[in-house]
């Protein structure tokens, strides 16, 4: 599949968001090592916030279905995870304007989100957040962007799974973890699960279309 | 972990339902949002307002009222309100002179906070923040701007809310703030872990155990420790935080020991106790204690010790009448 329109874009947001809210309890597990465990609330809130806005609405083009995810993300989640999540949709409104989503307009929606949350966050690879599976993620999206989106967020995925597996080796150094440094090693981080979740949710969607 | 809930999604609005109901005379919800105002904010002075995840009580609550907070943004629990919430607290705290932001330092507090900051901004208000920092285990010395606000807070809003009351200028309330935090350390220790609504506990302490170092959302402390006798653990935090205050003879020190939730005044009480010889030992002077459980961790057990250098303007601030459902100061003490 080289492309989604804006309602095909538009249901692998919403099967994104029911495979993140099913996350929950696996997400709070994670956090709860050496977090406060509330990481898989946030995501649930943000994700049910969501749904309800895309069951309810239509939208002329990609750039706005992925701002209102954005903007419903952060105006419901909290948390550090609300403003850092939301900045992934929210890297849209940087891009041209578009009516379908390719591998390229993903890779590009994605860059300009991790740029967003570089800012934002100050993380940088090896810090132990979302960065880690993020970054490989977009850099294989960018290396696929002139193949199909399955192949381009198939590889994203794993390039996101392995940054997680990365994140128990180092401590952490930012949000809450960071305070308990030495004794977050070993553990993986809640947030770079999430993000390989969203592109596994968005491969299995793309793949499902294929068959 | 059992708890006396509805629905965990609705704890937050609920519980901030029935405080109303109880205090529909001073305080008022921000509509559509979980937050709060005073009633009748006062257009000619700063107005200071707050916030932060919910599971803390009575913070974020317990700190509006008469010279101390005039609003507060409350999120879920342990999270930070989302921008939305704490805009519209800054709009429905907004006065001629501004808004202060009193924030706790974590990263998703003061993340919140800086986007709801430069929403009020593009409408047209005057708004600045302040950072609480007062937990000395969360970052060594030297990295102060690093480490997380703790029950600090409590002692920060007083003295920032009666600078408001007394008609500082924004940018001179902020100062106050800041000048209160610089001369605030804090450090907990936990003996129980606490569960958030809906989960299993966060993490285990055996039973002779316990943890030091703990941030406030039940997140593990720095180091696991085998428990000691009362005198001992106060010891071990009294000397971190003197150290790090740099605390000399003749210094005037307000102490908070604030349970975490689960630790009874006769354990807080006992606490103090130790609090005072050893001040006593120092020469240094208690001008005044408070002590109960101010800022919790749901059911967490545990104590926080806190305590402010004054000088003579913290003094005379600290010394103000102030009064909360959960706080008051009947003025200087004699």
């Amino acid at each position: 599949m080289k492309q989604l329109n804006i309602q095909e874009t538009q249901n692998m947001l919403l099967f994104m968001a029911e495979r993140l809210m099913a996350s929950k309890e696996l997400l709070c597990e994670i956090d709860g090592k050496v977090g406060d465990g509330d990481h898989g609330f946030g995501i649930e809130r943000g994700f049910k916030a969501v749904k309800a806005m895309l069951e309810e609405n239509t939208y002329a083009t990609i750039n706005e279905l992925f701002k209102a995810s954005g903007m419903t993300m952060l105006h419901s989640m909290g948390g550090a995870s609300g403003v850092i999540f939301s900045q992934l949709f929210l890297g849209a409104a940087a891009i041209p304007e578009e009516e379908k989503l390719t591998s390229e307009i993903l890779a590009q929606v994605m860059r300009k989100g991790l740029e967003k949350i570089k800012a934002t966050g100050k993380a940088q690879l090896g810090d132990k957040t979302m960065i880690d599976a993020l970054e490989p993620a977009v850099l294989e999206l960018e290396q696929e962007s002139s193949g199909s989106l399955e192949e381009a967020t198939g590889k994203a995925m794993l390039a996101a799974e392995n940054g997680v597996e990365k994140t128990k080796e180092y401590p952490a150094k930012f949000g809450r973890a960071k305070f308990v440094y030495e004794r977050s090693i070993g553990v993986q981080d809640a947030g770079a699960t999430t993000v390989f979740l969203m592109f596994e949710a968005m491969h299995t969607y793309i793949s499902q279309q294929n068959e | 972990m059992k708890k006396l809930i509805n629905n965990v999604e609705d704890v937050v609005a609920e519980s901030l339902e029935g405080f109303l109901m109880a205090n529909r005379r001073t305080h008022q919800q921000v509509a559509g949002v979980n937050g709060l105002v005073v009633n009748d904010i006062n257009k000619k002075k700063v107005s200071v307002i707050t916030g932060g995840g919910s599971g803390h009580e009575p913070v974020f609550i317990g700190l509006t009222g008469e010279g101390m907070a005039d609003g507060a943004a409350l999120g879920s629990v342990f999270a930070s309100p989302d921008p939305h919430t704490i805009l519209e607290v800054i709009k429905g705290a907004n006065t001629d002179e501004g808004v202060l932001c009193l924030v706790i330092n974590y990263a998703g507090d003061t993340m919140n906070f800086g986007v709801a900051s430069e929403l009020a901004e593009l409408e047209g208000i005057n708004v600045a923040t302040a950072l609480v920092t007062d937990d000395v285990a969360s970052a060594p010395k030297g990295q102060e701007e690093e480490r997380r606000g703790i029950a600090g807070l409590l002692l920060v809003t007083k003295v920032t809310g009666a600078a408001a009351q007394e008609g500082y200028t924004l940018t001179e309330t902020k100062q106050v703030a800041e000048k209160a935090n610089e001369n605030i350390r804090s450090l907990s220790v936990a003996l129980t872990p606490c569960s958030l609504p809906g989960s299993k506990a966060n993490f285990t302490i055996e039973e002779d155990a316990y943890e030091f170092g703990m941030g406030i959302h039940g997140e593990p402390g720095i180091q696991k420790k085998k428990l000691q006798a009362a005198d001992k653990i106060v010891e071990e935090m009294v000397t971190v935080i003197a150290d790090d205050l740099e605390l000399q003879e003749a210094d005037e020190v307000v102490v908070l020991v604030n349970g975490t939730g689960a630790t009874s005044l006769l354990e807080l009480n006992i606490v103090h106790r130790q609090v005072g010889k050893l001040m006593e030992n120092k020469g240094v002077v208690i001008y005044d204690s408070i002590i109960g459980s101010h800022c919790t961790s749901l059911e967490m057990a545990g104590v926080s010790i806190s305590m402010l250098r004054l000088d003579a303007e913290l003094k005379r601030l600290y010394n103000a009448p102030a009064y909360t459902p959960y706080f008051y100061k009947r003025g200087e003490q004699t």
